[in-house]
């Protein structure tokens, strides 16, 4: 163990001392939503609660659960996220692999990165995309939440580098014991590129679960829409100015409990992910 | 910013309240439709025998039979749009397309519902529509809409106008209730056309009682204050002779929230103070003695109130941090026993003031809370801005023909709101939904699992109460307050409300002819999409500022003369222009 003087003891109390109360501060507003959550109607509408629940009550997560659109747009976030983090890992690491050939080995490589970087710097913008979609005929299908967003050019960058920091050594002896390119990429550079393939796991599988505007605008149906929609629309708050006749528009404001109750069960399974992946990125 | 840019929209008139229906039509939509078409007409001659037969028998009698339920065969199917939450609970393994209301429709009408859209919101909705008209997709038959979106559609010509079917189809009673209130048409009609059905509201949802602790007026020997002299004297009292006994000055005389989320710091759904200013309602188009409209902040009464409630925040009687608070936070202190008046609509007697008392009467502590009319302002007249007439408008997709399905819809759920005794729904819309049968009699409590409301599964709502000017006498609030439980409608209103939101909006009913009307519930005009947030910002800051004694009263002048430069008096022109076209 390294000998530390005074001033360095001090300065990594200090430290680590202020690291903690950022990470305390992260964690308040979600401590915030489960309280209420927790709450009672009462409580919560008078703004009782601050980080401890107030006429503790399960309610607001009996009346989650029990609905009718919670648990199924749930399993299609549950689906959504697993296959499209899945076939998106696939692709990008198709993509990476070739692209971070030389260009004697892979003659058009320039061609086609600028296939892949062309779209980092133009969109075609919503309704071309959204065109696009619908006339593929995938909307209605859990596809339109997965094909569109299935390539995310940053990441082949990412992994296109990391790939390239691999000795090459390793690559040309295992054609040498007569593995192809598939060979290659799934033994030798998947095992050796872990901790990039989990991290970007980890960010593809984050997006798509809190992506909800392309379940907005593609899906039609209850039974397609994934949380996030449904969870935006929650927090994207009701207007005020809109009150009208509809008693169920009144409900919406006493219902800060059940609001908050769908939030947390909302990040919950995504919070899970987090240390699981931690094991593999250390 | 999003939150700027829906303010700009909400003051464009947009209201979609009710659950967002659209109407939509599927391929197979389509191909009912087209051979409905055929069959149609056959189908309301032979509809029903009876009914053309006792029709000829009198004369008083042929409205109610024209509403006599009969079938349309083979079925006609009408699609909308439908807002779905994530806690929606159906029960007994029903759809959205198949439940209690939609079943009573397609039996008894013959009319089956789709969905062809799903949404999660109303701007969930507007990106759809928007989305469908730039690609050409085929929009819903009905659509529930109004503002800027309203506009666009009209544009895009994508939506018929109804006049030949309103003249045949509408009912005797539904023309009656157009012709009592001609204010919808404004936003119904262009160039003399009607583009759709805009829907009445019952003119009292958002009107302000005042709400008052009354075990702290008992306490303090004090009288529900009428003028704004005695409100002073009671707001002194509740500010300085610690009403709730324990010791501390820690008690307000009114919960005031001027965070209102779209820069109308004195005019809030909950917590305000718009009485102060009667007649002179600041953020309102008001008609002058000229016969043109002109903005709520150029009348100079409502420098005196802003003058009012500085000299009101001076004293403390609200929580300093009014200009942060919303109106939920306001309300907080007032149910939490830190304020003694709240201003707000009937329905707060539910939520969050019934809430509160219920919570009160569980622990055994007092809680007194009673709603009054709201005392006169700073003129000596009593005014509060009125309810919107109507918060939108049913259009309907070009090349959709069913629109005397449409009307047989509509009628039949109007006689939900006028207590017509032939209301399909007027016990409940779904029996273990929002009531329950216990010894033949209708249980409107104790549901199993808890009230839910199917109304959002119809494209025509039927909830809410009558719209204004159709039924002679008290309303339904009145008549229940009173004491009145004769008829199905009012046994279930007073069972499925609190007493409190009842009493509410009886008592808002008794200055009905106080509202100070609104003259312009248009889209925004070309100069409005460009200033009107900032003049909004603008004003709103203004005001504050006054109230906090950040800055003078005369700097309202600075302001006016602003609001006039930077585009108000433009502004002014085009919505005198754009109402003139309205009719």
């Amino acid at each position: 163990m390294l000998k530390l003087s005074l001033s360095d003891r001090v300065f990594r109390i200090v430290n680590h001392l202020f690291l903690a109360l950022m990470a305390f501060l992260c964690i308040l507003p979600m401590v915030h939503v489960l309280a209420v959550s927790l709450s009672s109607d009462y409580a919560t509408t008078s703004y009782l609660v601050k980080f401890w629940p107030i006429g503790f009550n399960l309610d607001a997560y009996k009346t989650a659960l029990d609905s009718n659109n919670f648990i199924v747009a749930f399993k299609v976030s549950v689906l959504r996220t697993l296959g499209g983090t899945l076939l998106t890992m696939f692709l990008t690491m198709l993509a990476a692999y070739s692209m971070s050939k030389d260009d004697r080995y892979f003659k058009g490589r320039t061609l086609y990165a600028w296939f892949f970087v062309f779209t980092m710097l133009f969109h075609g913008g919503l309704i071309p995309t959204y065109l696009v979609v619908q006339k593929s005929g995938l909307t209605n299908s859990i596809w339109a939440l997965i094909l569109p967003v299935a390539v995310n050019v940053f990441n082949v960058v990412l992994m296109m580098n990391f790939f390239r920091g691999i000795p090459k050594e390793l690559e040309e002896a295992s054609m040498i014991d007569g593995a192809g390119h598939f060979r290659v990429l799934f033994t030798i550079f998947f095992p050796i590129s872990l901790p990039s393939i989990a991290t970007l796991s980890l960010f593809t599988m984050v997006f798509h679960w809190n992506s909800w505007f392309d379940g907005m605008i593609y899906m039609n149906q209850a039974d397609q829409f994934p949380l996030a929609t449904f969870l935006q629309a929650l927090i994207a708050g009701f207007d005020y100015t809109k009150i009208g006749l509809n008693p169920s528009d009144l409900e919406q404001l006493s219902e800060r409990s059940l609001k908050s109750a769908l939030m947390f069960i909302g990040i919950f399974p995504i919070l899970l992910v987090y240390p699981f992946f931690a094991k593999v990125l250390r | 910013m999003k939150r700027h840019r829906r303010a700009v929209k909400a003051l464009a008139g947009i209201i979609l309240c009710m659950s967002i229906i659209a109407g939509c039509s599927s391929n197979n939509a389509k191909e009912s439709q087209t051979s409905e078409a055929s069959a149609q007409p056959s189908a309301s001659a032979s509809a029903s025998p009876t009914a053309s037969a006792s029709s000829t028998a009198s004369a008083a009698p042929a409205e109610t039979q024209e509403t006599a339920f009969t079938k349309f065969d083979p079925p006609v199917t009408i699609s909308a749009a439908i807002t779905l939450r994530p806690s929606d609970k159906l029960r007994f393994g029903d759809t959205t397309e198949n439940n209690p209301v939609t079943r009573w429709l397609s039996e008894n009408l013959g009319i089956v519902t789709k969905f062809q859209w799903v949404v999660t919101d109303t701007a969930a909705f507007e990106t759809k529509v928007r989305l469908a008209l730039a690609s050409g997709e085929a929009l819903p038959d009905v659509l529930y809409t109004g503002g800027s979106l309203l506009e666009e559609l009209i544009d895009s010509g994508k939506i018929q106008t109804i006049d030949e079917a309103y003249e045949k189809y509408a009912s005797p009673r539904l023309k009656d209730l157009y012709a009592k209130n001609p204010a919808v048409w404004a936003m119904a009609k262009r160039d003399g056309k009607i583009i759709g059905l805009p829907d009445v509201s019952n003119g009292v949802v958002g009107n302000k009682v005042m709400w008052i602790r009354q075990d702290w007026l008992d306490k303090l020997q004090l009288k529900a204050p009428t003028n704004v002299e005695e409100f002073e004297k009671v707001l002194d009292a509740f500010t300085n002779q610690d009403p709730d006994g324990n010791g501390k000055k820690d008690t307000f005389g009114m919960a005031f929230g001027a965070n209102t989320g779209y820069h109308k710091p004195t005019n809030n759904y909950m917590a305000d103070s718009e009485f102060l200013f009667g007649q002179d309602q600041p953020y309102l188009w008001i008609k002058g003695d000229d016969g043109q409209l002109y903005y709520g902040a150029n009348s100079p009464n409502v420098k005196k109130g802003l003058a009012k409630l500085n000299e009101w925040f001076n004293k403390g009687y609200f929580n300093p941090d009014f200009g942060t608070m919303d109106a939920a936070q306001a309300m907080a202190d007032f149910t939490s026993g830190k304020a003694g008046i709240a201003m707000a609509a009937g329905w707060a007697g539910g939520w969050p003031i019934g809430t509160a008392v219920q919570e009160a009467k569980s622990k055994n502590q007092t809680l007194n809370i009673k709603p009054y009319p709201i005392p006169s302002g700073i003129t000596g007249e009593v005014g509060r801005q009125e309810s919107q007439p109507s918060y939108g408008t049913y259009v309907f997709r070009k090349g959709f023909d069913n629109m005397e399905a449409v009307f047989k819809y509509y009628d039949t759920m109007y006689g939900c709101l006028i207590e017509d005794p032939k209301c399909p729904f007027a016990i409940g819309q779904g029996e273990g939904y929002d009531y329950v049968m216990k010894d033949g009699k209708p249980d409107w409590k104790d549901v199993p699992g808890g009230l839910v409301s199917l109304s959002r599964y119809l494209i025509f709502p039927s909830n809410g109460t009558a719209p204004t000017n159709v039924m002679d006498g008290p309303s339904i609030y009145q008549r229940v307050a009173a004491g009145k439980l004769d008829n199905v409608f009012e046994q279930k209103l007073a069972a499925s409300n609190d007493s409190l939101a009842i009493e509410g909006f009886s008592v808002a009913y008794q200055q009905m002819d106080k509202d100070v009307k609104n003259g312009f519930y248009g889209a925004n005009t070309p100069t409005m999409k460009e200033k009107w947030e900032q003049l909004n910002t603008l004003e709103d800051q203004a005001y504050l500022q006054i109230i906090y004694g950040k800055k003078s009263l005369d700097s309202f002048d600075t302001f006016l003369k602003q609001w006039h430069e930077q585009g108000g008096t433009q502004i002014t022109k085009e919505i005198n222009e754009a109402v003139s076209k309205m009719k």
